[in-house]
This record gives C-alpha cells, structure tokens and sequence, in this order.
C-alpha cells in the first residue's frame, strides 16, 4: 500500500513540476511589464541619441579600475558632471589597476560586487556565467535603443557571436567599435631606411630582404630585428595574414581557427598555414636577421637595444613609440634618429587584419534585475556606454568648456591639455584626463570612427587612414561551453596550447628541424586534439540550431 | 671558535709568531689576559686567512644587487638601457624620486602602512606573547588540543571567499581592523615563542611565585625582560611582515586613501608594465614611466626597515647566546 502512494505523490509531484514548468514558459519576458515595480527613476521614452535625466536622483555603485596613469583623484570632476547631467551618483569602488581581476574575481563570487562592473574584456566574463552572478546582457538589450542601433548599423553581428555562450546569450555589454581599432605593428629606424636608399617593406619577404640589405650594411648592429612582447605581438600580426594564430598569450587564444565558410572550427597549430608562418621566422633567426632573444628577453632588454640603435626595428603601438622616442632623445640624441610605425607587412593572404570589433564593457550584477530602479539603470547605461553624446563627453569633457568640435575635428579649449595623447599647449592649466578624470579607461574606449580617432595625431592618423585600405577578416566565434564543457576544454586546451607554444619556440630557433613536424602533430593527436575540435564543432553547431 | 693554544704542548721552547710577525715569548697558559692571539699554527692561520675571504666574498655576492639597485634609482635612463649601471649611480637622476613623492596620495598611503604596521605588530605581539606563554605551561589542561588546533591553521585555511565573506559579515571591510586582526597570529612564531618559555628554567617562576606573583606579575616582571632576544625577533618577523603586506588590504579595502604604500608602488610598477602582461588587452594609455621606476620603488619601502634594525640588532647578537647556554 504504502509503495502505490508514494507512486502516485511521485507522478502527481511530476505534473506538478511540469505544469510549473509549462507556466513559467509561458512568461513573455519581451513586454514591459517586466518593469513594473522597477522603473523609479525612469525616462518614460528614451531614443537613439537622446540624452538620459533620470527622473528622480539615483544612485549606482560601480567597480572602477585606478590604473596609475591616471589615478583616481578626489578633484576629479568628472563625477559631478555625470550627475549633473544625468541626475546620477557613480559611487566608485576603487581596485587597483595591479589585480584588478582578482579582486573583481572576489566580489562577485562573494556575493558583494557593485551594480556596474567596469573594465570588463569580452570573454573575462566567462568564468561568471555558471554562478548566476551577472546578467545576461542580450535578454535586456532589446530595452537599449543606442546599443541596438550601433549592432544594426555596424553589422556587429559576427562580433558579437564571439562571446554568446551555451545558452546563446551573451553576457557582457561590450564596448562597441564602428571600424575595427588596429595598434599594433613594427616600428622602423627610417632615418637609416632612408640613408641606405632602402623601402619600407611591404610584405613579410620583403622585410626578410631588408633585414639582408641592412645586415650588410651595418655590420655592428648585432641582429636589425629584436623583438619585445617575446616576439607574440610580431608573431600574431604575421599569423593572420598567413591564415592561422600565433604569438603566447597573444594571438593564439584557444588555437581554433573557424572556417567561415564550411562552419567549422579546426586546430590551427597543427595546420601548413601555421608551418609555413615558423618556416618563415627560422629562417629569419637562421640568417641572423632576428635576435634569437627576441622570445625570451624582457621588453626592458628589447627597448633598450632598439633605443640605443644596437637593433633597427622593434614591435610597437601608438603609445609606445612615443616612449622609444623619449628614450631615443637622451641615448642617441633629438634629430639624430627617426621612428615610425610602417604599415603591417602583407603575408600569403594578401592585406588582411583580423580581430573583432568588441572593446572592453561593463558586467551587470544579475541583483541588480531586482532593483526598484532596473530600468533606469539600463537606460542610464545605454546613455553612458552606447550614445555617441556620452561618448565625446567622456573622452573630451563638455563642449564649450573644455573643447570645442568642429567638422569632426576635436581642439581643447585654452587652459586645458591632454598630455596622455600629446596634446600640451603652452600656458595648460588642467590636464583633462589627470586632473578632471576625462578620457579615461574605464568608459572611455569605443564608439564610432570619428571618436575612436579624436585623438590620434597627424602620424598616427595617416598610419589608421593606410591600414583601412587592408580586408578585414571576420572574427572566429566563440565557443558555446557551459561550466563542465568550459572545464574539460581548458585542461585540453591548455595541454594542446603549452605544446603547439613550445614548439613555435622550438622550430623557430632551430633546436627542433622541419623534419620532426610529424613528430609534433602525433604528440597534439596524442594530447586530445582530436576530441577538442570535435567538441567545439559539435557544441556550436548545437547552440546554432537553438538559435535558429 | 678558535680554541686559544692552551691546549698545544706545555712548556714548549718553540717561539710562535704573532700575526705581526714578531716573536713573542711562550706565555703563561693560565692568563687569558690580553685576548691576543697567542700560538696559533700555520694550519690555524691559513684556515683564518681563507674564512675571511670567504666571508668577504659572501658578504660581496649579497650585497651587490642591494647596490645596484640604490645605484639604479638614482640612475638617469640612458645609462640603464645601456645596462651601464653596476654599483654606481651614472647620469645622477633623483627625478624618479621626486615624481613619486610629489603625489599627494604616496605620503597618504605612507602613513597608512607606518600606522598599520605599528597597530597590526603591537596586537601580534601581545596574542602570540599571551598564547605562546599560556600553551607552554606544561600543567595547563587541554594544552594539546590548544597546540593542535594552532597547528591545524597552518595546513588548512577557509579560502579567500569564505575568508572574504566572513570579514564582511563582521563589518570590518573598509575599516583598519580587517588589515590587522585576521593575520594577527602567526603560528609559527607562536610555535617559536613557546618552545623558548618552556626552556626557561622554572626555579625562576616557582621563586616568583613564592614571593607572591601572580601569574600576570610573573610574565611581566620576570619572563618578559628574560626573553628580550626572542621578543625582538618575533618583533622584527611581525613588523617587516606588515609592513611588506598588501593582499589583505588589497581585498578588504575599497578606497584608495586607506591603502598602504605597497599598494600604491604595486599599482605603479603594473601599470608601467602592463604591457607585458596583457598582451593584446593592454590598456595602452601608458605616460612615460621611467626606467628606473622598479629600483626607486624597492627603496622607498626598504629605507625605513633599514634604518629601524640597527637599533634591534643588539637583541639578536646576545639572544644567539642566550640561547645557547643551558642551566
């Protein structure tokens, strides 16, 4: 008797749950009675471009990064001017730059992270998903006017495929760029390119023969090439025009290369594309044109011999080559010496630059969907993030005070510089970013090309201006895990990874021959490769049918 | 130690020579009187001869990165790409100093590491002095589990969350007490401290007790002055310990006015670093940070610690003997 009715509680517990189930589904979480009860402080209709006031005062805690550039500073107005526009107090939890992500890491599994998580790269917000700590962006992003039109408008699409995870959601509201923001490329001594009567190369074999050319010419010059960054930045620009990725801890991410085409994903270090990219710097290292230190010497070491003229092209960005040129005036001497960023080389797939177009964001703690004022909070962050008068706002401060725009071009007004970008005019009294809190990291990067290149000066812009002519290639989407997939594939993945970086090590200095690449690819087959690419295609193509 | 020559042959003829060379006459063993070296054998003196400069020589390995890193803080750029700079500052550059202290914040944060060092070693040093003397007491009741569960903290911790959320629950995030207290007793140095009070003669404690101490009266009046040695090294473990710590203020503190200076010059290095690290991430919004910024950072924190322990120094010297000697 007893079995027969805990057999029926057991099937009538079943319903239960099954017409709970069916209940819930049947919620639309598209109509806007989600916000009931949430909409203090809510503009009752906010569009593309429009500026948020929050209809009574609030107040949103936010987790701000103090990078040491530009520290965070009580005098900093930056905070008054936000609430003084949107009627909205930032309370800044203040972590420092060093560990920002251990900290933020801790707050949030503890429980106690602040509403607006800030200086968040697409993909750091991974390791959050399986705890329920964070909300997920796109279920709310269909209430954010300026950051759908930007998706629509730029084709984001793609991009954003890179960071939706086994649900197909996405996670994190990302920074979002018109046109793909590219920095990083070699910088060449062309004071000596032009004495020798030698051109800029423009593909990597004509950088092989230059280095030839320059070796020659200039035989106390130890190696013309010696790179910093453990040669990963150089090796990851040459890697996408070899069709692969390459470059530890840089380019190489999770080695899986999509093909766009069939829709699947492949291992890369294991292909002749990849081969081919560490046939070509063997045989740079090989012929003494590049400094074998270059993959292991701190970027001190490679700063200093390309500053003393001991090396005569080095990897750079905007920022840094400003710093090669400080140093180069005290070792070598003003006017002595002239550097500059070349274009990036073209490789076998022609011009082409890879990368997505997302740029660090924000998280939002999934505590704050409770809050009496969850609707303003995602129409203030929709203003501050997405909305192009925010954006120049935040970068340049207020128009008329600080700067004025004219047809696209951006002056600060007298009194005020922006030394972090070079702008100094004599008689500055305030710097906008150090002593106002403008243009600073945590809300700052992104937005539309005009913005993004507000701050470039003449040379840089002429650099942006040639590297627009290159094909942009679209982004290899993420992989979809969920937490015990995710954690299956990082013990493969960081197996597969530590070899495929030893051996780029290995091949290109010589201590392993060409001869032994079958030896290599057994070892990855042996290491699980196999099984992780299988995993990857069979879980995305899974989240694809979902979503279809 | 060279054990004097009282030992060789007595009455020798045999003339010795000092290490001046000069032939002394063979003196009376008895007399220990002058302390000169008298009688040594040529074995004895190479044996001097080569410990000396063994010393010197170790003495020279520890104290050349400590040189030139002071050398490289006062080092003006040039000379240090060109990696010129050994033990001598070359191009005399104190700008990197005077940047660094001319930030209002670095002597905020200054004050703040002497104000927590001195607060988070007084509590240290009173709880291990109290637990360490009441668990070497070999009459106390249930001394072994106290021994044991002290002994247990030091394999087995709660983890950084369960650590985090219970100083949070305290209400003690943001406050300086979530700095000094969770760390407050090293084990170790408990474990330290108790072996030395159970090698204290107890004749000493019974006569004090005779004499009507309390328990309190005895380890003030009597045990405490005994073991300067050992206090001013637990001293010396507690303050250079606090003093170098960041991590706790780092996760429980959330303004940037109440962190100590290690924090500050963490922060500094990092972000003229950040390049590195980062990778493609790196926020490249870098200003022009000197070369030598890791040098001038390492000796702004080690020039007060520096300048504390000659004073300490004494302990050590005759808390090594006092060690030594039993009964």
């Amino acid at each position: 008797m007893s079995t027969q009715l805990s057999r029926r509680s057991v099937i009538a517990l079943g319903l239960a749950g099954v017409a709970a189930g069916v209940l819930a589904g049947c919620a639309d979480p598209a109509d806007t009675s989600a916000f009931s009860g949430k909409a203090k402080g809510a503009m009752k209709e906010l569009g593309v471009n429009e500026q948020f006031t929050a209809a009574a005062p609030l107040t949103f805690s936010i987790l701000f990064q103090d990078n040491p550039a530009y520290p965070q500073k009580a005098g900093w107005t930056i905070w008054k001017d936000i609430t003084d526009k949107t009627k909205v107090t930032l309370k800044p939890n203040v972590v420092p730059y060093a560990d920002y992500q251990a900290k933020r890491s801790l707050l949030i599994n503890s429980g106690n992270a602040p509403t607006i998580i800030a200086k968040t790269y697409p993909g750091e917000e991974a390791q959050f998903v399986g705890g329920g700590a964070i909300l997920a962006a796109s279920d709310y992003t269909k209430y954010m006017p300026n950051f759908t039109d930007k998706v629509k408008k730029w084709g984001l699409d793609a991009d954003l495929a890179t960071v939706r995870q086994a649900d197909g959601k996405y996670y994190i509201f990302p920074g979002l760029h018109e046109s793909l923001f590219l920095d990083y490329t070699l910088a060449a001594r062309t004071d000596i390119l032009e004495a020798d009567g030698i051109d800029a190369p423009g593909t990597w074999d004509e950088f092989r023969t230059v280095l030839k050319k320059l070796k020659q010419k200039h035989p106390e010059v130890d190696y013309p090439f010696s790179d910093r960054f453990m040669g990963a930045s150089t090796l990851n620009l040459a890697a996408v025009t070899y069709g692969t990725m390459a470059g530890p801890n840089w380019g190489i991410g999770n080695g899986l290369a999509f093909d766009q085409k069939a829709k699947k994903f492949s291992f890369t270090p294991a292909s002749t594309q990849f081969k081919e990219l560490l046939q070509y710097f063997h045989s740079l290292v090989d012929e003494g044109l590049m400094d074998p230190e270059s993959f292991t010497q701190t970027d001190d070491q490679a700063q200093a011999k390309f500053a003393t003229g001991k090396s005569l092209f080095i990897n750079t960005n905007a920022q840094m080559i400003s710093l090669y040129r400080q140093a180069m005036d005290q070792t070598l001497g003003a006017g002595k010496y002239t550097v500059a960023k070349i274009p990036v080389p073209s490789g076998p797939l022609g011009k082409v630059v890879g990368g997505s177009r997302l740029e660090n964001g924000i998280m939002i703690s999934s505590s704050a969907a409770k809050d009496p004022s969850f609707e303003a909070l995602l129409q203030f962050v929709d203003w501050m993030w997405y909305s192009d008068d925010a954006q120049k706002f935040l970068k340049w401060g207020e128009e008329g005070t600080t700067y004025t725009e004219k047809n696209g071009k951006f002056t600060l007004k007298p009194g005020y510089s922006l030394k972090a970008f070079g702008i100094d005019p004599a008689g500055a009294t305030k710097d906008i970013r150090l002593d106002m809190g403008f243009s600073c990291g945590n809300f700052m990067y992104g937005g539309t090309t005009e913005i993004v290149d507000s701050t470039m000066d003449a040379e840089e812009l002429a650099w942006q201006k040639v590297m627009a002519t290159y094909k942009q290639l679209p982004p290899a989407p993420g992989v979809p895990y969920t937490q015990t997939q995710r954690q299956q594939a990082t013990l493969q993945q960081t197996a597969l990874i530590d070899t495929a970086n030893t051996a780029t090590l290995n091949f290109i200095l010589g201590k392993q021959n060409f001869s032994e690449w079958n030896g290599y690819l057994s070892s990855l087959k042996q290491k699980g490769m196999q099984t992780y690419v299988d995993n990857a295609n069979r879980y995305y193509d899974q989240v694809q049918k979902k979503l279809s | 130690m060279v054990i004097n020559s009282e030992l060789t042959s007595v009455g020798s003829a045999e003339v010795e020579e000092t290490l001046a060379g000069q032939p002394v006459q063979p003196r009376a063993r008895a007399s220990r009187s002058s302390g000169a070296t008298v009688g040594r054998s040529r074995g004895e003196r190479v044996f001097g001869v080569v410990n000396v400069a063994v010393l010197l020589l170790a003495v020279a390995v520890t104290l050349f990165p400590f040189l030139t890193v002071i050398a490289q803080s006062l080092s003006s750029e040039k000379y240090i790409d060109m990696g010129a700079v050994s033990i001598w500052p070359r191009g005399w550059n104190i700008d990197t100093y005077k940047v660094v202290m001319a930030d209002p914040m670095f002597w905020t944060n200054y004050r703040n590491t002497v104000v927590y060092t001195a607060v988070a070693t007084a509590i240290s040093m009173f709880l291990s002095t109290i637990f360490a003397y009441a668990i070497s007491k070999k009459e106390l009741r249930g001394r072994g589990f106290f021994i044991g569960l002290a002994v247990f903290t030091m394999f087995f911790s709660g983890g950084l969350i369960p650590n985090y959320v219970l100083v949070n629950g305290l209400h003690m995030t943001n406050t300086i007490w979530a700095v000094v207290i969770p760390n407050a007793i090293s084990v170790f140095n408990v474990l330290i401290m108790k072996s030395f009070f159970e090698n204290m003669p107890s004749e000493l404690e019974e006569a004090a007790a005779i004499d009507g101490l309390s328990v309190y009266g005895t380890l003030w009046r009597i045990v405490l002055p005994l073991s300067k040695a050992v206090l001013a090294t637990m001293f010396l473990f507690y303050a250079v310990a606090n003093w170098n710590s960041w991590f706790q203020a780092f996760i429980y503190l959330d303004r940037s006015d109440m962190f100590p200076v290690t924090i500050y010059l963490r922060n500094l290095i990092a972000g003229a670093s950040s390049a590195q690290t980062s990778g493609a991430n790196a926020a490249s919004d870098l200003t022009g940070i000197s070369a030598n910024i890791k040098a001038v950072t390492m000796v702004l924190t080690v020039l007060p610690i520096l300048c504390v322990y000659p004073f300490i120094q004494r302990y050590f010297v005759s808390g090594v003997m006092l060690g030594s000697v039993k009964g």
